[in-house]
């Protein structure tokens, strides 16, 4: 068989729901694209730490502190699972944080904004883990077995995060005027990016992750089915959504809004959103503060080896 | 109870709760940042027990003064908090929106700092375990379990920092020459300890428990040959430092100001709120 016979061989059995295996032969294509794929969501696990990081200090009560604290520690344990992925592929961590930190691989959109107040945290929590868990979900039925299994895993850890941020935003939504204003204020503040969360709309038959089942639902029906799933829980807690022109279209069956700024969700993620220098930087300036200890401990396996 | 009495035993057990909730704060920063993402998690996963002691102690203290925990937590005046000072600097870099970001973040200072305050925690908790008081007794054990766990933690990183290489070496020196007034400061007693022992809820003060822990730290120090800043003698150890105090009777300095600031600042908007 020739190469291209194999790789023809190789795309029918994952249209036929197919599940590939790390130690099984796959197209260099392929290779590639789920390199891609799963390097840019560890790296955002990773970096989607920081912002949420700066509010450990911060939680107002005992009990969020140990709260945020988890789930931060569950984010940058799903950026350790992910890494182990990328690594089987054949990528070792070191490039991969060398590319990170030097811009040369990307992390999502809404970790490249700055957070505020108390009211991110809840937001982020519940809405950007919750746009998380909708393409997260679709994942597990990724035709790459280890992710697809991977991401049954952190979707069960998500599930809390959910319930977690839902609290804290409906705690607050409880409270008093200045804490309803809180939550209020960090809506219209992520509304935008959660609406570029899930990407273009991208037709699926250019979707090259698609074709090759890497991923399985196309951009505009993840964010469909965000907005059917969160649009009425936002409104009831009292929270006002800030786009006029959302509303779902009962004839056509889907959701309508202002269409988001394609250019600029691209100039975000590819370094330059609004916290995106700050972010790396402080990446770079801890990866290098702790390099000795990289050293150390690669030096005492180097002994006993 | 005597008023005098309860009056000890309540600050004895805001020094403790004190203790655990700023060591579990400072450690809680290095989520994200540790030098290898295992690492993370694992740190996170310390700091998470220390906070949960902190509430365990809170409670405690809570009951006899007729407070909340999170009262006690977040919403006393700074200078009304008793932890020891080595527990209150940071250790990580400082994140700066505006990306002027402060650097100092030392990994070594943060495994010296945990590990031998651990060993002083360990025996602490121990002379807790068959307090008078039901409740004390039963939160020190549960502690206890916990804390085993810590130990070797601290012991694993102790001898890849003291044997790694000869620049964790280095560093972790340096990072204990920093830090040795600051860990003989952990034995300042709170105030009325010695009545705390005659009721028997606790079973030796604080500054009794120096000899005890350096017998138990000295061989950390003599397996790697690591320079230790004392030595035994027939009454006891010598030691070539003097002990930073002040932190058992709420004197801090700026690790303790910019903590504080922070950790209180998101409660303080609405200090009686729920959140």
């Amino acid at each position: 068989m020739t190469y291209e016979e194999r790789v023809e061989a190789f795309k029918k059995r994952i249209k036929e729901g197919h599940k590939v295996e790390a130690t099984d032969w796959m197209p260099d294509e392929y290779r590639a694209r789920l390199i891609k794929f799963i390097e840019m969501h560890a790296n955002s696990e990773l970096m989607g730490a920081l912002p949420e990081r700066d509010w450990i200090l911060r939680a107002p009560s005992l009990h969020r502190k140990l709260a945020v604290t988890a789930k931060i520690q569950d984010e940058v344990g799903h950026a350790q699972l992910l890494y182990r992925l990328v690594e089987d592929l054949g990528k070792p961590r070191e490039k991969i944080f060398d590319d990170l930190v030097n811009g040369r691989t990307k992390f999502h959109n809404v970790f490249h904004y700055p957070t505020y107040s108390w009211g991110d945290v809840g937001i982020i929590a519940w809405l950007v883990d919750g746009a998380a868990v909708i393409s997260q979900g679709a994942l597990q039925r990724s035709s790459y077995a280890p992710y697809g299994r991977t991401m049954r895993r952190i979707c069960w850890e998500e599930a809390f995060h959910l319930k977690h941020g839902e609290d804290i935003v409906l705690t607050a939504m409880m409270g008093t005027e200045k804490q309803k204003r809180l939550m209020q204020e960090a809506l219209e503040r992520w509304w935008e990016p959660l609406m570029m969360f899930h990407g273009p709309p991208t037709p699926p038959e250019k979707d090259k992750d698609l074709e090759w089942g890497i991923k399985t639902k196309p951009n505009e029906q993840l964010r469909q089915e965000y907005l059917s799933t969160y649009v009425r829980k936002i409104q009831e807690i009292g929270l006002k959504i800030p786009d006029p022109k959302l509303k779902y279209d009962s004839d056509k069956g889907r959701w309508t809004y202002t269409e988001p700024d394609w250019d600029k969700l691209y100039a975000i993620v590819t370094g330059n959103g609004p916290a995106s220098k700050e972010r790396l930087s402080f990446r770079r300036l801890s990866l290098e503060e702790t390099a000795w200890v990289r050293r150390a401990i690669l030096g005492e396996r180097a002994q006993a080896a | 109870m005597s008023p005098e009495l309860k009056e000890a035993y309540a600050r004895y057990l805001l020094t403790l709760a004190d203790d655990e909730i700023v060591i579990g704060y400072r450690d809680s920063e290095w989520t994200g940042v540790a030098p290898v993402i295992e690492e993370d998690v694992a740190f996170s996963s310390l700091a998470q027990d220390e906070i949960g002691h902190a509430r365990l102690f809170y409670t405690l203290a809570g009951k006899l003064l007729g407070k909340d925990p999170d009262h006690l937590a977040l919403l006393r005046p700074k200078e009304d908090y008793y932890h020891a000072r080595l527990l209150e600097d940071r250790t990580t870099p400082k994140y700066d929106p505006g990306g002027n970001h402060e650097g100092g973040g030392d990994w070594a200072r943060a495994i010296a700092r945990r590990f031998l305050y651990d060993l002083f925690d360990d025996l602490r908790i121990e002379g807790l375990l068959t307090s008078s008081d039901p409740e004390l007794a039963g939160a020190a054990e549960k502690i206890r379990r916990e804390e085993r766990y810590h130990l070797r933690h601290g012991e694993a990183w102790w001898r890849t920092l003291a044997e790694g290489s000869i620049e964790a070496r280095t560093r972790l020196e340096a990072a204990l020459e920093v830090i040795w007034p600051d860990l003989l400061g952990l034995f300042e007693p709170a105030p009325g300890e010695d009545r705390l022992v005659e009721a028997g809820l606790i079973a030796r003060t604080t500054d009794a428990l120096r000899e005890p822990w350096l017998d138990r730290v000295y061989p950390y120090f003599e397996a790697h040959a690591l320079p230790f800043p004392g030595e035994k003698i027939r009454e006891g150890w010598r030691m070539a430092v003097e002990p930073r105090t002040g932190g058992r009777h709420g004197v801090h300095g700026p690790g303790w100001d910019e903590l504080y600031e922070e950790m209180t600042m998101v409660r303080k908007l609405e200090p009686e709120g729920a959140w």
